[in-house]
């Protein structure tokens, strides 16, 4: 062993100028997310798009962003992307069979209410 | 790096001076531009100025909002990539048409989210560091203990350089002196302190919450110096299945496999399971003993979960640990040498079962008021020897915990009261003497807390009162104090009273591979200790990325405490009540800051003065302790996640070394440790559905050199392998593989 720190620092450095810069265009897109767990699995699931630059969910607003370039996706697709995961996008409906899958806490008004705290505390 | 200006909305109101008369709801549009066009936008947020109500705009961007009181007033509007705006609305006779301007590179701004995995935050009372599960995946994390390894307010060593066990220490003191809960329930207590930590597999965790100085009254008298609380993964919210499988060059393989699923509208279940093991022996050190033990561990978790819909919810678990461990010298066979002088050799064998119960209820039309029951059960057998000794332990523990929340008058001020009862059965037996402790007791709690969006302080102040069969009466206070001086700066404020019962033997497993007779003095009375800290936070924003910065001062006083003597004699150690003062002292300093966009970085700095009066010298340094300690963390994740990459350094100075085992006088100058740095690098690849991950640890090969003293003579009086004060192992690589199924 004879520096590892040199190396690991160099790839960073590597990994840091590769950054770069394009044209990328906004979609924001009411959803019909739940919680915290469809953020998590919306956020993971639409990055994997082609043409998706990042995603992010607000849950209080239910409205996801995402950053894409528009030419290799358009809004349509990504919307039907949204509604394969099993979630409402604008005007698209939720995929039915995506949808099922859902874990409950993620379904339509099938949010609990926050539970008694002694579950929590 | 770009640093990108935030422009401004650009926003057309347009207004009709209406008719003096005010209406219940102010209506209107919202709209913004999409490439070249101009549409409604939907899921603008709309609130007025001071209240917390938020309306949406619907898919045409559309919204009604109430009017609460009085006009005018300022309306504000946010909205995804756009700089939040305001509005001063006279009237609301008419419709309100709202245009957001161009907002060009602003979604840079927002998309950014939080992906800091250790959450430090400026609104709770207590002390919390919480690591989340991106956090707990940066290292390889197999266990508890070991999740800790790249934290710097946990520090994990080695008990010894056989057996494998570690243990933590918090403030400078032993994880003896933390509560350990899972999931709120006391756990990981007397017999299994030694291997416990190691039965917690890393990859059923969903988050642990490390919360510093005196803890929370709800949970036992325990709880000196911190509480940790370690949260598994929920039915109801977990992938239907999640599998791992890790590998490293050590030869210990692990699997663990999470499944949940629902059992029909009101139950879920889920079953953790998990088997990991190391068949190989390795002496890379040529000292005749193996590195590390050889061992089979497994782990089976069901829990099931209950919500009726509103009123009742409620959760039940069963987890079964069978754990066998067997090390020493290389030839070592247990049929032929099991307590002889042929080689020497260790065995534990541990059998566990924990079975819990929690149940929650809470009324519908008054949901402040709740009130949970919690039963816990705990069986634990434990046998095994260290060369000639033999040691032998059988536990049972029963908690239970019946606790009412309430509210007085406003749900700014809390109140949870309750009882509790707590049975303690231990048979410990040390080659021929026998060690039965029978302890139970009942305790009486309450615990208010003020808390108040609008206002900076928070209160968290609690009382118990405890009988014990052995001790009697007790009465511990405690009490935890925040102030917001800003949104970015909080000064938090703790203090109370901890109390412990010593279980010498368990607390200690590392002494028992070494030449040195354990001594018991007198009967060890109960570990009584105040502590108190002061936290200051402070989150800075610099180049418009995230920062914090925490300082942390916290010191113990220990009224008694069960002294572990390692300094007064080289044959013996020896354990007495203390006799004068035993403090510990922690100040640490912890920077965290987003240096480049997502290359995330930590630099924390720990300085633990751990004093006590032992027999022939005063106020000494705590043994194999380091006095200095830093940590610098570096993370980074590529734009879209797919790649992560985090490196961790970590530095531990001198540490003062206990007498080595010696049947000579006491004539010894206190010898020290070498400082040492190890260094952790890890690189996962995430796919949609699986996550690849490889590191190393200890890659620098700083080791130890003798870490066992005259091994070549076991069972002569200079044998010592607890004198272990940095790694055994040299450079460890490792991979794993995460698959999740939906």
């Amino acid at each position: 062993m004879k520096n590892p720190i040199n190396y690991l620092f160099c790839l960073i450095v590597m990994l840091l100028s590769g950054s770069s810069t394009m044209a990328q265009d906004t979609l924001n897109i009411v959803t019909s997310a739940q919680c915290g767990s469809c953020k998590k699995l919306l956020e993971h699931d639409l990055r994997f798009e082609k043409g998706v630059e990042s995603v992010s969910l607000n849950v209080d607003t239910k409205v996801l962003t995402v950053v894409y370039n528009s030419d290799k996706i358009t809004p349509e697709k990504i919307r039907k992307a949204v509604s394969d995961i099993g979630y409402d996008a604008d005007d698209i409906a939720a995929d039915p069979k995506a949808y099922s899958k859902l874990n409950d806490c993620c379904k339509k008004g099938g949010h609990s209410p926050e539970g008694s705290g002694h579950m929590k505390n | 790096m770009i640093t990108k200006s935030c422009g401004t909305i650009v926003a057309i109101i347009l207004l009709w001076v209406g008719p003096v008369l005010a209406q219940e709801k102010l209506r209107g549009t919202v709209s913004g531009p999409e490439g070249d066009k101009i549409v409604p936008l939907p899921g603008v947020v709309l609130r007025w100025e001071n209240s917390m109500q938020v309306v949406l705009t619907d898919k045409r961007g559309s919204f009604q909002l109430p009017v609460e009181d009085s006009l005018p007033k300022l309306l504000l509007i946010s909205y995804t990539g756009f700089e939040s705006d305001t509005v001063l609305v006279k009237t609301v006779s008419q419709e309100l048409k709202i245009v957001l301007g161009e907002a060009r590179e602003l979604q840079q701004v927002e998309v950014k989210g939080k992906r800091e995995s250790t959450e430090i935050s400026t609104m709770r009372t207590l002390n919390v560091e919480k690591l989340n599960e991106a956090e707990l995946l940066k290292a390889a994390c197999c266990n508890l203990s070991e999740s800790f390894e790249t934290n710097p307010s946990v520090d994990v060593s080695y008990t010894d350089a056989l057996t494998g066990a570690k243990e933590i220490q918090l403030l400078g003191l032993s994880g003896i002196y933390t509560q350990i809960l899972t999931e709120n329930l006391p756990n990981l207590r007397g017999l299994a302190v030694p291997f416990g930590m190691g039965f917690v597999p890393g990859p059923w965790l969903e988050s642990i919450s490390i919360s510093k100085g005196a803890g929370s009254v709800t949970n036992g008298y325990e709880a000196m110096t911190g509480q940790i609380n370690v949260e598994f993964k929920k039915p109801e919210d977990a992938p239907r299945w999640f599998f791992n499988a890790f590998g490293d060059t050590e030869g210990r393989t692990e699997v663990n496999s999470i499944y949940s699923t629902k059992l029909n509208k009101h139950w879920s279940y889920m079953l953790m399971l998990h088997g990991s093991g190391r068949a190989n022996k390795m002496d890379r050190n040529d000292d005749g003993f193996l590195d590390q033990p050889k061992y089979g561990l497994v782990n089976a978790y069901n829990r099931f979960r209950y919500h009726s819909g509103e009123k009742l919810e409620g959760q039940f678990g069963v987890r079964l640990i069978v754990d066998d461990r067997i090390g020493g010298q290389k030839q070592f066979n247990e049929d032929t040498d099991k307590l002889t002088t042929n080689s020497y050799g260790f065995r534990v064998t541990t059998r566990r079962a924990e079975i819990y119960s929690k149940t929650g209820l809470i009324y519908p039309n008054t949901p402040w008021k709740s009130m949970g029951l919690q039963n816990s059960f705990i069986f634990h057998d434990q046998e095994g020897y260290f060369g000639l000794r033999t040691y032998n332990g059988r536990q049972f523990s029963y908690y239970g915990n019946y606790s009412y929340m309430t509210i007085l008058g406003t749900t700014d001020h809390r109140l949870k009261s309750g009882v509790d009862f707590r049975y303690d059965k231990f048979e410990e037996s040390v080659s021929d003497s026998a060690f039965p402790l029978t302890q139970y007791g009942p305790g009486l709690f309450a615990e208010y807390s003020y808390s108040c969006e609008e206002s900076p302080l928070g209160i968290i102040a609690g009382i118990r009162g405890d009988y014990d069969n052995l001790f009697g009466y007790t009465l511990v206070p405690r009490l935890h104090v925040k102030y917001n001086f800003s949104d970015n700066l909080v000064v938090r404020l703790s203090g109370g009273r901890g109390l412990r019962t010593p279980h010498p033997y368990a607390d200690n497993i590392g002494l028992f591979v070494s030449s040195k007779q354990l001594i018991m003095l007198e009967t060890p009375g109960r570990e009584d200790a105040w502590n108190g800290g002061i936290n200051i936070t402070t989150r800075f924003r610099i180049h418009g990325r995230e920062g914090s910065l925490s300082l942390d001062a916290y010191g113990t006083t220990f009224e008694n405490q069960l002294v572990m003597d390692q300094y007064s004699r080289q044959d013996a150690v020896l354990y007495y009540n203390l006799q004068g003062n035993s403090t510990a002292t922690s100040l640490q300093a912890t920077l965290s800051y987003e240096l480049r966009e997502r290359l995330f970085t930590k630099l924390a700095y720990k300085v633990d003065d751990v004093q006590t009066d032992y027999r022939l010298v005063a106020a000494e340094a705590k043994p194999l302790l380091a006095r200095n300690k830093a940590l610098v963390r570096v993370g980074y994740v590529t734009k879209k996640e797919f790649w992560r990459f985090d490196v961790t350094i970590q530095w531990e100075g001198v540490k003062p070394l206990p007498l080595a085992a010696s049947p000579e006088g006491l004539t010894v100058p206190r010898e020290y440790s070498d400082d040492y740095t190890m260094l952790t690098a890890q690189v996962t690849r995430v796919f949609k559905r699986w996550e690849l991950y490889f590191g190393g640890e200890n890659l620098l090969g700083m080791v130890q050199k003798n870490p066992i003293l005259s091994p070549e003579n076991p069972f002569g009086n200079t044998f010592d392998a607890t004198r272990v004060w940095g790694p055994i192992n040299r450079q460890k690589g490792y991979a794993g593989i995460r698959l999740t199924f939906n």
